[in-house]
């Protein structure tokens, strides 16, 4: 009798301290892969952003521009983030050899009644400047923003943003112009390549714009300089 | 049973959305999607181009966010095609467009002429391409077209060959006026790639041996 209960005693306290240790250790594989998983960052390259690009940012093709960055701080930046950004872009510009002044506003030249309407109409330098100067407006948009949440707590946040570049010369006059939309949602997750993938597609693609719309000015010059002789 | 009821009402919500959502975070990200085109539209936009995809709410509101998104699959996947072509050829029907609507400013009695396309490219099989889609822009907005090469004497051509690029084709257009390589009643639309770094073209037109450049 004495046994049974003995054993009834001992079966009561590994069973009950199976328990805890049951408890315990889910605890902490739900701590450790909270840990592990955490809130992460996936990113999806809607329009734009995965655009094959030729130009390599690790390179000086950038050597002879003069750039003025304008940073336009708005709904899904703001002045602080859209800040960090200008100076991230800034570096970017300079590591590819251009100079670069930032400016966190609007352009001037964005109105579009002060561009003029073709590059032969606008005004010809008196002297020949050694440096291309162009003007780069940044501005964020939020076009899409979804949340869900538990006990005040964000389980899930999926938003959509778009990005819309505008590259002009010294004059005003439009080179380039384009909107690169991607898509980041924040979730309890595992795998997070956002920030790379995300970093590589950006830098890559406003490169490319700014080397472009070098290209273009250059052209355009050659024109201008066509009409002057003609 | 406790571990799983919080495992449940923690991870429920995002197990529910990556079942329905291409883009998820628990496996390594799809590598289709970055071979769609996306782009954001409205409900209403949606339901116009596929009647039945999305739902209509409920009058008395569902609790239900709806978003609408048309994605388009790209004809080669990434990296089949080296980046520049395939940045070129992506945008090939824009391109087109674009240039054939260049003519139309640069020249505007550009109908009655008869217009010749040439493509400055490396990749003999891209400028076939480049030039068929720019001949059909111009058909479409009713300019005459011709597959008729304009020709340079073989002393033009190596002239030309030594001569900087910003200077060659203002010389070509000259020495084509005046070698009978472009009659009276034709036009040249010449899309060049200047830069091999670049991934646009541009387009000068030559017309009674003046070159312009108007891209």
């Amino acid at each position: 009798m004495g046994a049974q209960v003995q054993r009834a005693r001992e079966t009561q306290v590994k069973t009950y301290a199976q328990g805890w240790a049951t408890r315990l250790v889910g605890l902490a594989l739900l701590l450790s892969g909270g840990a592990t998983t955490g809130c992460i960052a996936v990113y999806q390259p809607m329009s734009g952003l995965h655009r094959a690009i030729a130009v390599d940012p690790g390179y000086a093709h950038l050597a002879d521009l003069d750039l003025t960055l304008h940073c336009v701080p708005g709904d899904h930046l703001d002045r602080g983030e859209t800040r960090a950004l200008c100076r991230k872009v800034s570096r970017l510009f300079e590591n590819q050899g251009a100079e670069v002044r930032m400016v966190l506003g609007r352009s001037p030249l964005a109105d579009p009644d002060d561009a003029p309407e073709s590059p032969a109409t606008a005004a010809a330098p008196e002297k020949p400047t050694p440096k291309t100067a162009l003007h780069v407006s940044l501005s964020s948009r939020l076009v899409h923003q979804e949340e869900i949440s538990i006990f005040g707590w964000s389980i899930v946040t999926d938003y959509t943003f778009a990005q819309d570049i505008t590259i002009r010369d010294e004059s005003g006059f439009l080179l380039v112009k384009d909107t690169l939309t991607g898509r980041m949602m924040m979730r309890l997750g595992v795998f997070e390549d956002a920030k790379d993938e995300f970093t590589r597609d950006y830098y890559g693609q406003i490169s490319q714009l700014a080397f472009n719309a070098k290209i273009r000015r250059q052209v355009l010059r050659e024109s201008q300089a066509q009409a002057g002789t003609n | 049973m406790e571990f799983w009821l919080y495992v449940l009402l923690m991870y429920m919500p995002s197990l529910i959305e990556t079942a329905r959502d291409p883009m998820n975070g628990y496996v390594a990200p799809n590598a289709t999607l970055r071979t769609l085109d996306c782009e954001p539209i409205s409900t209403e936009g949606a339901r116009r181009i596929a009647p039945g995809r999305v739902s209509d709410a409920h009058a008395r509101s569902d609790f239900l966010n709806r978003r609408a998104v048309v994605c388009r699959e790209r004809l080669m996947p990434l990296g089949v095609r080296r980046p520049q072509d395939d940045a070129l050829l992506s945008n090939l029907r824009g391109m087109a467009r674009d240039m054939a609507g260049a003519v139309a400013e640069a020249a505007p009695k550009a109908s009655g002429r008869t217009w010749l396309v040439e493509v400055f490219h490396p990749d003999a099989a891209l400028s076939y391409k480049i030039g068929f889609a720019v001949k059909n822009a111009l058909l479409e907005r009713g300019v005459r077209v011709t597959d008729r090469a304009p020709s340079l004497a073989a002393g033009d051509v190596e002239v030309l060959g030594v001569t900087p690029q910003n200077k060659a084709y203002p010389l070509a257009c000259t020495r084509y006026a005046a070698g009978g390589g472009l009659g009276p009643n034709d036009a040249l639309l010449a899309v060049v790639l200047r830069d091999p770094r670049a991934t646009i073209m541009h387009a000068g037109v030559c017309v009674d041996g003046q070159w312009r450049w108007v891209r």
